[in-house]
Order: structure tokens, then sequence, then C-alpha cells
């Protein structure tokens, strides 16, 4: 996936064009739309495979539960896809010719949006478990509860000479809301699926 | 008055007894209010003639709006208190939402190419009703979604009220997002000065445009009614 | 008369703003209706078998 990216986002200067102040206003936004994609990826066989071994049903059985199953399949997830992305930011800066003066604010409005949209999939991937289609409905579902994220994480990132602004505060408060709600509404959704399966 | 309702017999009764009047109230409102909109009630100074889009863009608009919330409020009784007929109120109110949310749009573009000179623009009200309309879409998917047609209830009343808190946030973020990067917007929302000659169509069609999404969804809710219980019928052995 | 269709030159926005929105929602009931005929005979017809 992240070569994937790589490879998206080096390509992306040739269809524009190289002057540099069309590459610079998109730039920020370009890796926003990597960010956004990554933490979707894979989604839709996030819980597949336990739900497939029976382990969900034991996990719903344990002292663990399903919800901080959840949040420990969301930390694995931003670990392998939005955490590799992170790192290669700068990189990714670089290329899109993005001021390095803007990397502080970039990397900490990315660190945060990126947790908020891996829990904005875990649910979306919760609430679609064992749907047809899974990956198409998945989308759908996500879009309109990352348009906030997205708003705010662009501009926070895009903010001149601080790291830390309002639009960063409010991307933070929709991470400390959906770190509350998340493995709850996970949790909720993931327990029909497990109540209901009995194949 | 809830707990009165979760019976579908009694529910039926006393929805087959308000139909008609409900009805007939939707049919004088909706003719009244045409009749006023179209013909008598003046054009704007401003926008001249095209600000009679507004008699059924802002019933659509309040609408889609009112039955997101509705959609949210029976996801809360079906997953919190498990009300056997708040299932079949969400299904049946979230396509004749969605319909409302996409002539919202519709309206909006059609009023805004001689407004603006633009079929659309990213204007913070407009936005916010795009996504309302992808939220009535997911809803409407997942609660489809699945081989087994009742496994979708669940999710998409979760969903519902995930997106009820959602919707003001959007709306916030949006309008937030819309004033920083067009200062310069020149849209006079909800409409010109609210005189008598048009709020009165305006309210009439609101009223009309409530009556009829209350019909729609008794309509509805009665096919689905019927429908589960001939699926429970077929699958009755020996039948 | 034919001012009234123009609407002040706005007319090829205004009505069909009116004529989607009347279409869909006659359409919509209509389809809603007709589900819920259909629906109450197939449960009549199960109640009260015709025979065979």
């Amino acid at each position: 996936m992240l070569g994937f990216f790589i490879i998206i986002i080096a390509l992306f200067p040739l269809a524009i064009g190289p002057k540099a102040a069309t590459l610079q206003t998109l730039g920020v936004p370009m890796i926003w739309i990597a960010a956004l994609l990554s933490s979707l990826a894979g989604f839709d066989r996030l819980f597949a495979q336990d739900v497939r071994d029976g382990w969900l049903d034991q996990i719903a059985l344990s002292r663990l539960g399903l919800g901080w199953y959840a949040v420990a399949k969301a930390v694995a997830h931003w670990l392998t896809s939005s955490f590799p992305l992170l790192i290669i930011t700068p990189v990714l800066a670089l290329m899109l010719d993005i001021a390095t003066a803007q990397l502080p604010a970039l990397m900490v409005a990315l660190l945060i949006g990126s947790m908020a949209l891996t829990l904005l999939g875990v649910i979306g991937a919760a609430l679609a478990e064992g749907a047809r289609r899974g990956g198409a409905l998945m989308a759908i579902l996500v879009l309109p509860l990352a348009v906030p994220v997205l708003i705010f994480g662009a501009l926070a990132a895009a903010t001149k000479d601080a790291i830390v602004s309002p639009h960063l505060m409010l991307l933070g408060a929709m991470l400390a809301l959906l770190m509350a709600m998340a493995p709850l509404v996970a949790a909720a959704a993931l327990k029909i699926g497990e109540t209901e399966s009995g194949i | 008055m809830f707990d009165y309702l979760a019976n579908p017999s009694r529910f039926l009764r006393l929805s087959n007894r308000l139909f008609m009047p409900i009805g007939v109230i939707t049919c004088i409102c909706l003719a009244y209010g045409l009749y006023l909109g179209l013909f008598a009630s003046p054009a704007d100074y401003q926008q001249g003639d095209t600000v009679r889009i507004i008699y059924i863009h802002v019933p659509a608009a309040w609408l889609a709006l009112f039955g997101y919330v509705g959609l949210g409020l029976c996801g809360l009784f079906y997953v919190v208190w498990r009300h056997p007929l708040a299932d079949i109120a969400a299904r049946a109110i979230a396509p004749v939402g969605a319909v409302f949310a996409l002539l919202t749009l519709i309206t909006g573009a059609l009023w805004g190419k001689p407004m603006w000179g633009a079929w659309w623009v990213w204007d913070a009200r407009l936005t916010s009703m795009l996504i309302l309309f992808f939220f009535y879409l997911g809803v409407i998917a997942l609660a489809n979604g699945f081989d087994r047609p009742e496994r979708g209830s669940r999710p998409a009343a979760l969903l519902a009220m995930v997106g009820v808190i959602n919707v003001p946030i959007v709306k916030f973020s949006v309008d937030w997002w819309n004033t920083l990067h067009q200062p310069a917007s020149l849209l006079r929302s909800g409409g010109p000065a609210v005189d008598s000659s048009m709020l009165t169509p305006l309210l009439l069609m609101l009223v009309g445009a409530h009556g009829y999404f209350i019909i729609v969804v008794i309509l509805r809710m009665r096919a689905l009614l019927a429908e589960r219980r001939l699926t429970a019928l077929r699958l009755r052995p020996g039948a | 008369m034919m001012s009234f269709f123009e609407m002040g030159g706005y007319g090829s926005f205004i009505w069909p703003s009116y004529g989607i929105t009347f279409a869909a929602l006659i359409w919509l009931f209509f389809s809603s209706w007709q589900r819920a005929k259909k629906a109450a005979k197939e449960l009549q017809d199960m109640d009260s078998p015709k025979p065979d």
C-alpha cells in the first residue's frame, strides 16, 4: 500500500506540471488523501478472519471483551498502515515541494488525523462485517464520517508559523470523542455478527 | 405512547384511521401553497422569480434533516429499547429522507445556476446536504447489504445513531471550512425577507411536506409489516 | 399567459425544479402505495387460500 502511494505521489507532479505554485497548493492535500486511503486500506478484511475462525466468539466470552479487541485491531492497523506513511512524509514533502517550515504542523496533524481515521475505519469495518460487497459498503459508511476529520486535518496541516492551531485542537477533540465512541460502537456491531453468525 | 404503538396491529389500526385526514390536509396545503407560491406571491426584487424555488427547496431540506433525526431516534429505540416497530420505521423513513435530500440538492443547483452562475458551489449548506445524502445511502446500503434481510437492522441503527452525532459536526466543520476558503460568499441563506406574502406559501408547503412524509412512511411501514408477516408465514412448517 | 411560463426569464430553472420534485414525490407515493397493496393482497391470499 505504501509503495502504491509513493508511486502516485511521485507521478503526481508529472501530471500537474512542474510549476512550483500549483504543486505547493496541492502537496499537503495530496498527503492527506494518501493518509485517508491508508487508514482505510484492508479494513474490509479486518475482522473477517477472526469471525470465520470463531475467534471472535471466544473474545466476546472472555474478560477482554470486544471493545478492547477493537482497540487492539485499531492500534495494529495504525502501526502497519498509517505509521509508515507518517515516517515517509518528510520525503514526500520534499517531492511535493512543501516548505520545511510546514513540516511540523503537517506531521502533528497527520498523526492525530490518521489515528482518528483509523478509528473511523474500525467502526465502519465492524458495522459492515459479514455484509456482501464489504469494501464498497465501507467506503460509503466512512466517507461522511471522515469529512470533518479531513477538513480540520487539512486546515491544521496548512497552518503557518505554528504547530498548534484551533484546527488542531478541534481535530484532537474529534480524536478524543472517537477514542471514547469507537470501541463501544464497534463492540456493539461485532456482537450482532457474533450472536447471529452461528453457521 | 411508544409502548402503546409497539404492537403492530394497534399501529396499523391507528395509522389507518389517521391516513385519510392527514392525506386530505396534505393535499389542501400543497395545493394552496402551490397556488400562492407560483401565482399569487410576488417575485423577489433581487432574485426575481427564481425565489419561487424556495417553496420546494426549503421544505425538502427541512424534511431531509427531519428524516435523518427521525432515523437516529429509531436507531436509538431499536438498539437501546428494542422497540419492535423502530426498525420498520427506520427502513420506511430512510428512502423518503434520501429522496428529499436529493431533491434539495437538485433544486439547490437549479436555484444556484441563475443566482450564482454555477450549478454547484461548495457552499456550507449544500456540502452538508450532500454529506447527509451520502449518510442516507450508507444507512440504506447497510440495512440491505446482508444476505439475511434482518441482519442489517442493528448495524444500520447503530450507524444512524452515530450519524446523528456527526451531522451537526459536519455542518459545523463545513461552515468553518467554507468561511475560511470563501470569504466572499454571496449566499443569502434561507431566502429573502420573510414577508408574509412569502411566508404563507412557505409554511403551507412545509406543513404539506410533513403530511406527505407521514403518509408515505405509513404506507411503507404497512408494506414492510405485511412483507414480514408473509415471510414468517412462509417459513412456518406446513405452510 | 406566456409571461407566467417565462417566469421573468427563469422559467427554464423554475419549471424543471417543480417538475422533478413533483415527479419524484408522485413516483415515491405510488410505488409505496403499490408495494403496500401488493403485500396486503398476498397476505389475504395466504389467509384465505384459493382452491388450486
